[in-house]
């Protein structure tokens, strides 16, 4: 129980005392100040991870200020706040606790600007991502919402003496802050309707009556508001303006966190507060379609840019589409699809994003065309980057494969491996294409980056790690965290237990009634069926085998020029999927409307 | 109960919304956005009303005595606080984009997209 909250309150108490404290000492205190911080979050989100674990229900429920509900069994009621948390959820805060500890030793050495502000940010952020996954409460959701979204932006914007991380920020900040819109209205109509405001009390009201158009609204907006951050089209925009700016650490902390955190959100909000009132089937199309629509935007992006940081942000975009066809099957395999997903993809994408981050820190440049040729000496490097794009392609055994493959038979529909492959094939294409320029200097430079009306670097660049250090010693805390994120990325592919287990948590989180009872009525919830998701076989080892092997086909081609062929015949289709991507904050705001509006339109249709 | 409330937080709502699509400057878009969010204020506090009701204050009163919902006003208040946070940041975001680029028009500043 302590647990629960010292594992929020450690790193935003020390987020607040190195704000407090952080412009009188010394960077090299601040660096362990932070990591102490991040560490102690690690040890104790594992502790509560295992505590989850260990307890029969697969739940630790925490009242704060002891308001623990009274009444009889059936309709316990509480005005206090709640920590629930389920194995889901102490899994995802234990992925960001590692992952920011990680990133914060990578950043040691390769951040050199980040002044007193950077630490503080990086912990409040974590704290946010932690609160946002142990709740039970659907307001305090909405507020570690915006804890994680202001810390974010902040951290997007952080290098704010060049232009772009300004912009980025901005449009970061202002699609976000109409999510927030949306969740908080969703939240009124269902308190309007509930007088509750956890997920357990609203959920069991709702249960008590038929759907109406109240509760479709509140849906479309809480969701809504959600998907802005899982970042699934055309809620997506955000994101490859904002990590094309932002640092690389605070990359990584959104491609890797926050996205998959925003998916299982999505998951645990429908399941614990609408599940009783709207059924499965209302939500498994429309998402599923989402998603399916997300992973090939996102992969068609990814492939045409050429700068560094934004061909990884689309390509975590065209992932995000995948958890959330996992979310959209509507099964505790498909909950375990995009776990081990999710975990998977942020091994290798952590991983991607920090090897991006020695190129920047090594020549200040993140352009594929001012790059070409200039990791020739890079063995290491070049190597970790050809790893890292097999993973993002779903080379077996790596996690995200393993989630891809599992993802694709919980949905049931038989063409879905057929756009998983596509996704697989493309994001890696991506990645390999730009090894081959990079690394081996082959082929023609890549083309300018079009994403830039101007210069192709801006001159600043160099300030994220200041100034190009072309010949020096690759150093080990920039190197230790890519192998440590790439070995996680495998074992969560090579551990039987892991997918099994991972189909529990989604049967837990799937629960409704038994959450309810445990948390509303103290009673323990009857047992879940023993979930066996299906792991390697033979037959899955083959099918994964195929999209690595297309994107080195993929990016055989792009290298030798076949690719610019094939992009001026489609030329025109290419050039409105990239013009949808303005890069306008109207145009991304206009896109969110329309998105909320075709979702509730779409479930209206079903659920009424 | 009246339906005012809520017709006024829709319009709040959607009137704010609309001024950041269409709107041609990012400080205006900044007060759209806090536009639409007073629609949220008004629908909260709407939900809460109660006819005849006092403000939940109980240190002179009765505690049975009627008052409007004192939890919409903490959540109300809880996001003036949010609100504020997140608008004084992308002000200032703004002025940043304004000092680097000399232009606050959203259709002018092009350095990201594609």
């Amino acid at each position: 129980m302590v647990v629960t909250v010292a594992a929020i309150v450690v790193p935003l108490g020390a987020g607040a005392i190195l704000t407090g404290i952080g412009r009188w000492i010394p960077r090299v205190l601040l660096d362990i100040g932070a990591l102490a911080a991040a560490l102690a979050t690690t040890v104790l989100t594992l502790l509560l991870l295992l505590e989850v674990q260990d307890s029969p229900s697969s739940r630790v429920v925490t009242w704060l200020g002891n308001w623990t509900p009274t009444g009889p069994p059936g309709q316990g009621f509480s005005v206090g706040i709640v920590l629930a948390v389920d194995p889901l959820g102490a899994a995802m805060a234990l992925l960001s606790a590692v992952l920011m500890t990680l990133v914060l030793v990578y950043s040691w050495h390769h951040f050199t600007v980040s002044g007193p502000a950077f630490h503080a940010l990086m912990l409040l952020l974590l704290a946010g991502l932690v609160g946002f996954s142990v709740t039970g409460d659907l307001f305090s959701l909405f507020i570690f919402f915006e804890l994680t979204s202001t810390t974010a932006y902040a951290l997007t914007g952080y290098l704010t003496a060049q232009d772009q991380p300004s912009q980025g920020a901005l449009t970061f900040g202002a699609t976000t802050t109409v999510a927030g819109v949306f969740i908080l209205t969703g939240i009124s109509l269902l308190y309007a309707r509930t007088d509750a405001l956890g997920l357990a009390p609203i959920g069991r009201a709702l249960a008590a009556r038929p759907p109406d158009v109240l509760v479709v609204a509140a849906f479309v907006l809480v969701i809504g508001g959600l998907l802005v951050k899982s970042a699934v089209v055309p809620f997506h925009f955000w994101t490859a303006d904002a990590e094309a700016v932002a640092p690389t650490p605070v990359c990584v902390m959104l491609s890797c966190s926050l996205l998959a955190l925003a998916s299982v959100a999505v998951a645990r909000v429908y399941w614990t507060v609408f599940s009783g009132s709207l059924t499965p089937d209302t939500i498994r199309g429309p998402l599923i379609g989402i998603g399916v629509l997300t992973g090939l935007v996102g992969g068609v992006m990814s492939v045409l840019q050429h700068h560094l940081k934004r061909m990884l942000a689309f390509a975590t975009v065209a992932h995000g589409g995948l958890f959330l066809v996992g979310v959209g099957a509507v099964a505790p395999a498909g909950l375990a699809g995009t776990t081990v997903d999710a975990l998977g993809h942020a091994g290798v994408e952590g991983a991607l994003f920090c090897l991006v981050g020695i190129l920047l820190h090594r020549y200040a440049s993140i352009s594929e065309h001012v790059l070409h040729g200039k990791g020739r000496n890079l063995e290491i490097t070049g190597g970790l980057v050809v790893l890292g794009g097999l993973g993002l392609a779903g080379l077996p055994p790596f996690g995200t494969g393993l989630g891809k493959t599992i993802t694709e038979h919980a949905a049931g529909a038989h063409w879905l491996p057929v756009i998983g492959t596509t996704i697989g094939a493309l994001t890696g294409s991506a990645v390999l294409r730009m090894w081959a320029r990079v690394f081996l200097g082959v082929g023609r430079p890549a083309p300018e980056d079009q994403s830039s009306r101007h210069s192709e670097e801006p001159a600043d660049r160099a300030r994220e790690t200041g100034g190009p250090h072309p010949g020096e010693r690759l150093s080990a805390t920039m190197l230790v965290p890519v192998i440590l994120l790439l070995v996680g990325a495998l074992v969560i592919g090579l551990v039987p237990a892991l997918r099994n287990w991972a189909a529990h948590a989604g049967a837990v989180l799937m629960d409704r009634p038994g959450f309810a009872g445990e948390v509303l009525d103290g009673v323990a919830p009857a047992p879940l069926p023993v979930e066996h998701v299906e792991g390697w076989t033979v037959e899955r080892v083959l099918i994964g085998l195929i999209a690595p092997a297309l994107a080195v086909v993929v990016a055989v081609a792009a290298v030798r020029g076949v690719g610019r062929a094939m992009e001026s015949r489609l030329a025109a289709p290419l050039r409105i999927v990239r013009g949808l991507h303005s890069g306008h904050v109207g145009d991304y705001i206009a896109w969110q409307i329309v998105g909320a509006a075709l979702l509730g339109g779409i479930v209206v249709l079903t659920a009424l | 109960m009246t339906i005012l409330p809520y017709l006024v937080a829709a319009f709040l709502l959607l009137a704010g919304l609309a001024g950041a699509v269409i709107s041609r400057d990012l400080i205006r878009t900044i007060v759209a956005l806090s536009v639409a969010q007073s629609g949220t204020y008004v629908l909260l506090l709407g939900i809460g009303w109660r006819r005849g009701g006092s403000a939940p204050v109980f240190a002179d009163v009765d505690p049975g005595t009627r008052t409007v919902d004192p939890i919409v006003q903490a959540l109300c208040l809880t996001d003036v606080v949010v609100g504020a946070t997140v608008l004084s940041l992308l002000l200032a975001l703004a002025v940043k984009v304004h000092q680097s680029s000399g232009s606050r028009d959203p259709d002018a500043l092009t350095e990201l997209g594609g």
